[in-house]
């Protein structure tokens, strides 16, 4: 079963923790032991697990992508924008999928991860693809 | 000197208009983006434009895109101006702080190569770039940076399907600049150039609606001693080039001026009966259009209004209408707004019986040879 969360971002670099929207389609999906894969199909986008308790944490993190990889004019990609050329690289290196364990019919995971989104050119209208596979 | 045209050169460069925006935007549009890099979009503070005849129409029509979406002081001039009384003026401060562009459909035009080669000796931290139909040009050879908005060759043309890639290149370099400096998202940026590509079922709905009116207009009018244009903001350019027309079709004495400054001088021309042309989109300007075309009227005037179609005030007054099929922002609209003045054109020729450039007239031509050399060398 494929499901897919649709939703926008409103600035140009934010995060958005989806983890209730994932726990209601792994809850939908009635599979009790299993997996479920999170993948993130845009290539400005990042995908990653971390805690979302503190805003300030994924902040943090957030900021330290930028810090890495600044938003410059020389990228060779030059089609687009600078920040376009620049999510391009900070969504390769973050990673775009995850696969999470599903025990007992809810996502095995630590008290204060989340499942978090990384804008990294928005604003734009987003999705994550999710699938939930029983053992 | 030049061979015969007939005026049927005109409309078969109209057919041909949408497909324009269907299939060759796009290949002028990666043409802009590969033209400048992010760092010298970002930098630039000021842009030149310049041209002559249908080019330097095209610069004065774009104005409002640039002014919208790049931010940017925007100066269209013509060349023989920017050559003598504006390059040298050209406030240098940092590189890449100024672009200027030289536009030439032939990429041959004297003027504007030389205007090119005096911003090169002026200061190296210009970015002198050539807008040129033609990429082996004496223009893309002067310019630093090549913007081409070539098109697929169909045989001799006056200038209809080279304005339309002009305008396209320039207002594509506005969008990008504006998408560049952040102004707005890529996203909506490439809404922007999708708005163009759909363009084109407008743009041949208007051509075709426009032979009819275009017709009885130029029975009416085809013994005026001139036809006088008026349209303010694009619409100046939308104008120029629309006298433009008239003038290079059948030779018929045709000008062009703000709407504003029509009202200032030119009703104290006689004839008291000579025809007026407004081209007024829905926009900005409209309400002044409107006023004059009341104005134009009361001193007896017959009116031919260039509008979009289902609009109820100009069209009330006119004698005429010719009317563009389709809605666009007031920005994009010399894309649309000029195809009925050229129609017009094409009409007066035939009323007429001329044929374009005074190519009919051998006695003519043989004196304008020497002219000819003078704007191209």
């Amino acid at each position: 079963m494929i499901k897919e969360i649709p939703f926008k971002t409103h600035q140009q670099q934010t995060w958005i923790n989806l983890l209730d929207e994932v726990n209601a389609i792994v809850a939908e999906s009635g599979v009790q032991e299993g997996l479920c894969i999170v993948h993130n199909p845009h290539t400005t986008g990042g995908l990653f697990i971390n805690s979302y308790l503190d805003p300030n944490t994924p902040e943090d993190i957030m900021h330290e992508w930028d810090r890495l990889i600044p938003t410059r004019f020389d990228f060779f990609h030059q089609n687009d924008t600078p920040t376009d050329a620049s999510a391009h690289v900070k969504s390769a290196l973050m990673g775009i999928s995850c696969t999470l364990i599903v025990h007992k019919g809810a996502l095995l995971l630590g008290h204060s991860q989340g499942v978090v989104f990384a804008e990294f050119d928005g604003p734009r209208d987003r999705k994550l693809i999710i699938k939930v596979v029983a053992d | 000197m030049l061979p015969f045209q007939q005026p049927e050169l005109i409309t078969d460069q109209l057919k041909t208009l949408g497909n324009i925006h269907r299939e060759d935007f796009k290949n002028i549009d990666e043409s802009i983006r590969k033209g400048f890099n992010a760092l010298e979009l970002e930098s630039v503070h000021r842009v030149y434009a310049l041209g002559d005849g249908d080019s330097y129409h095209s610069a004065l029509s774009t104005e409002m895109a640039f002014s919208e979406f790049s931010k940017i002081p925007y100066l269209p001039i013509s060349a023989m101006h920017f050559l003598e009384y504006g390059a040298d003026y050209i406030p240098v401060n940092f590189p890449r702080d100024t672009i200027v562009i030289g536009i030439s459909a032939s990429g041959g035009s004297r003027r504007v190569v030389q205007s090119l080669e005096k911003a090169k000796q002026v200061s190296d931290k210009l970015l002198v770039a050539g807008l040129v139909g033609k990429v082996d040009s004496p223009l893309a050879k002067v310019a630093n940076k090549v913007l081409s908005v070539q098109l697929p060759e169909l045989g001799r043309s006056p200038g209809i399907r080279t304005y339309t890639a002009s305008l396209m290149g320039l207002i594509g370099l506005a969008i990008r600049i504006g998408e560049i400096k952040r102004h707005y998202h890529m996203q909506e940026a490439n809404t922007l150039r999708g708005e163009i590509v759909d363009m084109a079922d407008m743009v041949d709905a208007t051509y075709q609606a426009a032979i009819e009116p275009a017709q009885e207009a130029a029975q009416l009018f085809k013994n005026a001693p001139f036809i006088s244009y008026a349209g303010s903001g694009p619409s100046f350019g939308s104008a120029y080039f629309s006298s433009a027309k008239v003038v290079e079709a059948c030779g018929l004495f045709a000008v062009a001026q703000d709407l504003e400054e029509w009202a200032h001088v030119e009703r104290f021309a006689y004839p008291l009966d000579f025809p007026v042309v407004i081209i007024a989109p829905p926009g900005k300007g409209y309400w002044r259009a409107l006023e004059l075309a009341k104005g134009v009227k009361t001193l007896g005037h017959p009116l031919m209004a260039i509008i979009e179609e289902g609009d109820k005030d100009i069209s009330a007054l006119a004698d005429i209408v010719l009317p563009v099929k389709g809605h666009v922002r007031e920005a994009f609209s010399p894309l649309l707004y000029y195809i009925s003045g050229t129609v017009f054109a094409y009409a007066l020729a035939k009323a007429l019986g001329r044929s374009m450039f005074m190519t009919d007239n051998e006695k003519v031509m043989e004196v304008r040879e020497e002219m000819r050399k003078q704007i191209r060398g």
